[in-house]
């Protein structure tokens, strides 16, 4: 299995392992687009299984909304030829052949859906599916990771405390400038000087959006910029189509993006 | 000092672009950057030394010199600036000059060029020679600014015209330049048979310009650099005329006129001025008394110091406000028609997205597998099903509940300062909340800061309203532990119209600050309503305090604790918490008052309109 690149930024790689080795269900933090899915793409390509050869374990993702039921993440039964036929859900899935089970925005899934994670995160690593009334013991090999998405819609969207203590958590920012240069050039494949632009332009936007001005500009975006820029489109012109979302509807912050950018990039 | 008057024939530069500008600064990292508008030319080549917080814009140059000079002034207070000049380092080394007395105070670069004999003109040579490293080092840093460069070329100051300098080595930093202006200044100095620097100058700079470096740019800049040099006292005193205007700016507002607060025992008068307080006579006749003694609520405190409640000690009254000035909302919707545009479109963009799956649907776009299979079983068992197996997208039930509790206390009657006074440099400001106030709304009446909470809170309102939510307003002030006022402005129930709009003109602040028993009354109020989710929003202008609020009046940390301790009761109860403040010193106790995600600061009151757009994000709730 090839390995997803990813940058190391600190210790994260390291907490993960240990995590994993005494299968304990993590929670990346971190704002959007700084590397949580790459990280655990990489980490589950990356991880020694008990019961697999070699290294990697199946990663199985949900993404978390509003709408998600507890049914959604167990399973549920469908119609056959006049009979009913009990369907895993992912989660389930998971539990059962032993995989990763990624819930990517764990905070945006409601309430009631988040608690049927509950038995699976303590020492008994069980799943009970009501419907079919089995009690599932996990594979040795599952691990539970979810992600969230700290600061962002505070009042209402965190998760409960006690669903949260449940986790390990490792916590995500966006790289130093000089790391994610490192990161822009190697994703998007463009010149080292312009990846480096690329890094002054989201380092000193972050700056400016620290007084809560609309969502911080992600790695992700600086990596689409350059993947335009290395197509062809001029570095202004990929940079203003990039970050023309990011200040939502204040056309001076916008403005003032650009004139960020303007500075950067002869 | 009294008031700049109002800048002749131009006005005042609009909100927004002095907002993008502030926020460029921001993200170029100049910490305490404060942008100040006026008529006079950009300080940059001749301006003030002892203010490094302060840039003076012209609003009639071009926008891509404003950047450049923003980008310049961020530059300036980088590592290798010139205000990193650290003369605790550079006395040893020579720098300081004979001007300089034994305990004299000094900070800067401005005491620094000071305490040598020719000061202004030293100053000059500096600010040219540094102000070229400074552009060097710019072109270097941001590449995209080269563009932008020769736009604002630095005028040679006219005493070193006939000096004939070699192309400039590249200087590091400020202390190099200071180094470099000082032996140019002594060369200058030594010069046989001049009468005074400035006479020589007269009569040589006209005939040669220097080649390879930049020549003067304009014969005004230089009539006006000649008049200062010659007007200038070859002493160490700071206030030479070259300073101008933004030394002015600089200075005037730290003994400016404090705002005028109404003092405590003067609340009589700060009510008289409103246009119909809740205790006018009229109003106070109708209001039934014996009702009011009836709704008391006795609320429990936390003492902090022993460490329990004191059980029902604080005594909360409620009573609703009525007023009578229908117009009110009318008022507030023109006042601030833009901004009531622009959050009305926000809102918006969230109701847009608000659509959740409805199961078990006698019909819609696709079939419930769960309620298919229901129906299938119950059809085996001979039962007849309703055929609601589909489902679709509604938009979906509001499930929110959010209780405005604001701050009726005195401090609140605060006469905001005049629109034309110069702005104030906060130095703990940040840029963004220091200066990025919208253009003031021309009112004959002078302005208070519940003036403006209350035109916040209209228009939050409305906003409130779109969405569909249920919210109350609430208001409390308060005179002593058995005199909690609790003003009910809008209840849940109510929908918000004009009649509910006029009671919030009416209320009225006075009185203190119990923060704590308002928060326990409104999450009372707020847990009783059947919605899933519940926000309290408290907006406050300052510490909570009492005159029987914890032992001393002046020391708040009884409040804040009784205040942080209801907080978390109404979160324990399920109900979020959201502390808005216009107290620009509120960061200090709002850290130990709310959570780190709940509480903002606003810096100037007239911003607080504008912060409710960062609101939408927090009511966003499906």
């Amino acid at each position: 299995m090839s390995l997803p690149w990813y940058h190391p930024i600190g210790d994260e790689m390291d907490l993960f392992e240990a995590a994993w080795s005494e299968r304990l269900p993590v929670l990346l933090q971190g704002p959007t687009g700084c590397g949580k899915t790459r990280f655990i793409e990489h980490m589950a390509a990356r991880v020694q299984p008990r019961h697999h050869p070699g290294p990697g374990v199946a990663l199985v993702t949900v993404a978390c909304h509003d709408d998600l039921t507890a049914n959604d993440l167990v399973g549920r039964h469908l119609l056959l030829n006049e009979q009913t036929v009990w369907t895993d859900g992912p989660l389930t899935r998971a539990a059962r052949g032993g995989a990763i089970c990624y819930l990517d925005e764990l905070a945006e899934a409601r309430r009631d859906t988040t608690v049927v994670v509950h038995s699976l995160t303590d020492h008994r690593r069980l799943l009970p599916i009501e419907k079919t009334g089995e009690l599932l013991q996990a594979h040795p090999d599952f691990l539970l990771v979810a992600s969230t998405n700290p600061g962002y819609q505070a009042a209402f969207k965190a998760l409960k405390p006690s669903t949260r203590q449940r986790f390990v958590e490792i916590t995500f920012g966006y790289p130093p400038p000089a790391q994610e240069a490192a990161i822009v050039a190697h994703e998007a494949g463009i010149e080292p000087a312009w990846a480096q632009a690329l890094a002054q332009v989201g380092e000193r936007l972050r700056a400016m959006q620290d007084g809560g001005l609309g969502d911080h500009v992600s790695t992700r975006a600086l990596v689409h910029a350059g993947q335009l820029m290395r197509r062809g489109i001029p570095p202004r012109r990929a940079c203003a189509v990039v970050l023309a979302g990011v200040f939502g509807d204040e056309p001076d912050a916008g403005a003032a993006a650009l004139d960020v950018v303007d500075l950067v990039f002869p | 000092m009294t008031p700049r008057p109002p800048v002749g024939p131009t006005p005042l530069p609009a909100y927004g672009d002095t907002a993008r500008l502030v926020w460029l600064a921001q993200a170029l990292g100049a910490p305490g950057l404060a942008i100040a508008w006026d008529t006079q030319a950009a300080g940059r080549w001749r301006g003030p030394l002892g203010s490094a917080l302060q840039l003076t814009l012209a609003p009639d140059t071009a926008h891509r010199v404003h950047r450049l000079q923003v980008a310049r002034a961020a530059l300036d207070h980088a590592p290798e600036g010139r205000w990193s000049l650290r003369i605790e380092r550079t006395a040893p080394r020579g720098l300081l000059g004979p001007g300089l007395r034994d305990g004299d105070p000094v900070l800067g670069v401005a005491e620094c060029l000071n305490s040598w004999p020719r000061a202004v003109l030293l100053r000059r040579s500096f600010l040219w020679l540094d102000g070229q490293r400074v552009d060097a080092a710019l072109a270097r840093r941001w590449a995209g600014a080269r563009r932008d460069l020769p736009l604002d070329p630095a005028p040679k100051p006219a005493h070193l015209a006939h000096l004939d300098l070699p192309a400039l080595p590249p200087l590091p930093d400020a202390e190099a330049a200071l180094r470099l202006t000082l032996q140019l200044h002594h060369q200058l100095l030594a010069r046989p048979g001049r009468a005074s620097p400035g006479s020589a100058t007269d009569a040589e700079a006209p005939a040669s310009s220097s080649p390879g470096l930049q020549s003067p740019q304009a014969g005004a800049a230089r009539a006006h650099a000649h008049a200062a040099d010659h007007a200038a006292p070859a002493s160490h005193s700071p206030a030479d005329t070259g300073d101008g205007d933004g030394d002015h700016l600089a200075k005037g507002p730290v003994d400016g006129t404090p705002p005028q607060p109404v003092p405590p025992g003067g609340a009589d008068a700060a009510e008289a001025d409103t246009a119909a307080t809740h205790d006018d006579t009229p109003l106070q006749a109708s209001r039934p008394r014996a009702p009011r003694l009836a709704d008391v609520t006795w609320h429990d405190e936390w003492d902090a110091e022993q460490g329990h409640y004191r059980r029902a000690w604080a005594a909360v009254h409620a009573q609703p406000v009525v007023g009578d000035d229908l117009q009110y909302l009318t008022g507030v919707r023109q006042r601030h028609a833009a901004l009531a545009r622009q959050i009305r479109r926000r809102f918006q963009g969230i109701e847009a997205d608000a659509w959740l799956r409805e199961r078990r649907r006698p019909e819609g776009e696709q079939i419930d597998v769960d309620s298919a299979l229901d129906e299938w079983l119950q059809r085996r068992h001979g039962t007849c099903p309703e055929g609601r197996v589909y489902q679709s997208q509604a938009r979906q039930r509001r499930e929110v509940s959010v209780a405005l509790l604001l701050d009726l206390s005195g401090s609140m009657n605060f006469v905001l300062r005049s629109a034309e006074a110069a702005p104030e440099p906060d130095l703990d400001a940040g840029p963004l909340w220091g200066v990025a106030a919208p253009a003031p709304i021309p009112t004959e009446a002078p302005r208070r800061v519940i003036d403006v909470v209350k035109d916040a809170v209209a228009l939050l309102c409305d906003a409130l309203q779109g969405l569909g939510h249920r919210f109350a307003v609430f208001g409390f002030n308060g005179d002593g532990r058995e005199q909690v006022d609790f003003l009910e402005i809008k209840a849940f129930e109510a929908d918000w119209s004009a009649t509910q709009a006029a009671s919030l003109a009416a209320a009225a602040p006075r009185g203190a600050t119990r923060m704590g028993a308002a928060v326990r009354h409104a999450a009372l109020r707020l847990s009783r309503e059947p919605t899933r989710r519940k926000l309290l929003l408290v907006l406050s202008d300052g510490y909570p305090q009492d005159r029987d609020y914890g032992p001393r009046r002046d020391d708040p940390s009884h409040g804040v604790a009784d205040t942080a301790k209801a907080l978390r009761e109404a979160e324990h109860g399920g109900i979020a918490t959201f502390h808005l403040s216009v107290d620009s010193a509120a960061h200090d106790y709002l850290r130990r008052m709310c959570k780190p995600d709940s509480y903002r600061v606003v810096r100037d009151v007239e911003a607080l309109p504008r912060e409710l757009l960062n609101l939408a994000r927090l009511l966003r709730v499906r």
